[in-house]
């Protein structure tokens, strides 16, 4: 009280007024010098098989489900999910343990057209964005589908109740 | 930090059955709701119960806490000029007290509402055999006070800065940032296409990086599971929250209406 007594009710705190500039400044310091596109090095330690070199016989002798990955080169958040959501090592970890990764490129846009494996693969999953994961069984049939370039936690949990039902 | 200001905050926040009733349908029985159905009927997880657990939810909940509570009463109160009594029974208190005291209040609610209906939707995922270490449980709780923190900045330089420019500002950054909530960021597949079609498309992509960009300008928050995990530390990320707390709450002292404060004297 006798603090209050001496103080102007108007008083504003210099240290939250010296922090909020300072804040300012770092975070313009911080974004000029991080924020900039991620490099490519930073790629995900999950080991993805192309579409034309995988076959479903080999996730079925394995008794492992067929995690798909579809993106198209030109998507932004492509590169986000690949650069900070695939890149976690409990994700990568995850995936590489109880799925079989494949990597499905979208290439209409580049080449007008897309191979016919491509296109009927995303016909029979109904991709209608980049990216969509997909998990599938031996037999194709979907067993789950995420839209988008979700959070790690999102996607952590998408593949672990996934990975859960097929144990 | 106010003792008597924190005390009448919470009580107005508490003992509100309408604003409870509103906290208790869309902050647990619709998530809850949605969370047993999932699993009951083997259907996915939608954007839309992912974003009632997250921050939407978190806001939604602090929408309905902090409406009317800007001079510390609760709505029977108000129109009677008892939203002044705190400031009365209180003094003296500086602008800074009241405004930290409201902040911290608005949080501690909000961030506690938030974390135990997360805590429970997780348990009711592990009781479905869903795997969810402690772990990442404590990271979806403090999470939820993160977000219960920014969000009530947010409201409390939303409630105290009353020029109708602002407002109208507020609710339109509201809104475009509840637009980039309601999906993941995606690119539309296909071919980019001609006439109309480029336009909308175009369009789409142009609205949705916009209000991107405009939330993590405006509400920039933390994934605590992504930052515990990632490879490189997020610096950005963690000046860019705590900065725009401390903006918030420097403006909301700065702005606040000194005829409010004062309790109705015409200075």
């Amino acid at each position: 009280m006798a603090r209050a007594a001496e103080t102007s009710t108007t008083y504003m705190p210099r240290a939250l007024l010296v922090a909020a500039i300072v804040l300012i400044v770092a975070r313009v310091a911080v974004w000029a010098a991080t924020g900039q596109p991620d490099s490519p090095s930073q790629v995900s330690s999950i080991r993805w098989t192309a579409l034309e070199d995988f076959k479903e016989k080999e996730a079925a002798t394995r008794g492992k489900l067929v995690l798909y990955k579809f993106c198209a080169a030109w998507s932004d958040p492509c590169e986000r999910l690949e650069s900070e959501v695939l890149i976690n090592h409990k994700v990568s970890d995850l995936a590489n343990s109880d799925f079989m990764p494949v990597s499905v490129t979208d290439r209409l846009r580049e080449d007008g057209k897309n191979t016919e494996q491509t296109a009927d693969l995303q016909k029979r999953y109904h991709v209608f964005a980049f990216p969509t994961l997909v998990i599938a069984d031996a037999s194709g049939n979907t067993k789950g589908m995420l839209v988008g370039c979700s959070s790690s936690l999102a996607t952590y949990r998408f593949l672990a109740r996934a990975a859960q039902t097929n144990r | 930090m106010n003792n008597g200001i924190l005390k009448f905050t919470l009580l107005s926040a508490c003992l509100d059955k309408i604003k409870l009733s509103y906290i208790i349908l869309l902050g647990f029985v619709v998530p809850i709701g949605m969370k047993l159905v999932t699993y009951m009927h083997g259907a996915e997880e939608s954007q839309t119960f992912e974003m009632l657990t997250g921050k939407v939810g978190v806001a939604f909940i602090l929408t309905g806490l902090c409406l009317g509570l800007a001079g510390g009463g609760s709505g029977s109160q108000t129109g009677k000029g008892s939203e002044y009594l705190p400031l009365i029974l209180t003094r003296p208190i500086t602008r800074a007290e009241y405004i930290i005291t409201k902040w911290a209040t608005f949080t501690l609610v909000g961030g506690v509402l938030a974390a135990v209906q997360n805590l429970i939707v997780a348990l009711i995922g592990v009781a479905f055999g869903e795997v969810l270490s402690p772990y990442v449980v404590a990271g979806l709780m403090l999470e939820r006070f993160l977000d219960a923190a920014i969000i009530s900045a947010a409201l409390t330089l939303a409630l105290v800065a009353q020029h109708w420019l602002f407002q109208v500002f507020a609710i339109g950054a509201f809104y475009v940032w509840m637009m980039a909530q309601t999906m993941p960021p995606v690119s539309v597949a296909g071919p980019s296409g001609v006439g109309v079609d480029a336009v909308a498309l175009e369009g789409t992509h142009l609205m949705l990086t916009l209000s991107r960009l405009v939330g993590e300008l405006i509400l920039p928050t933390i994934s605590v599971y992504d930052a515990a995990n990632a490879p490189n530390f997020p610096y950005l990320a963690i000046v860019s929250y705590v900065s725009t707390i401390v903006i918030y709450l420097v403006a909301a002292i700065a702005v606040i209406n000194r005829r409010e404060f004062f309790y109705g004297t015409s200075g």
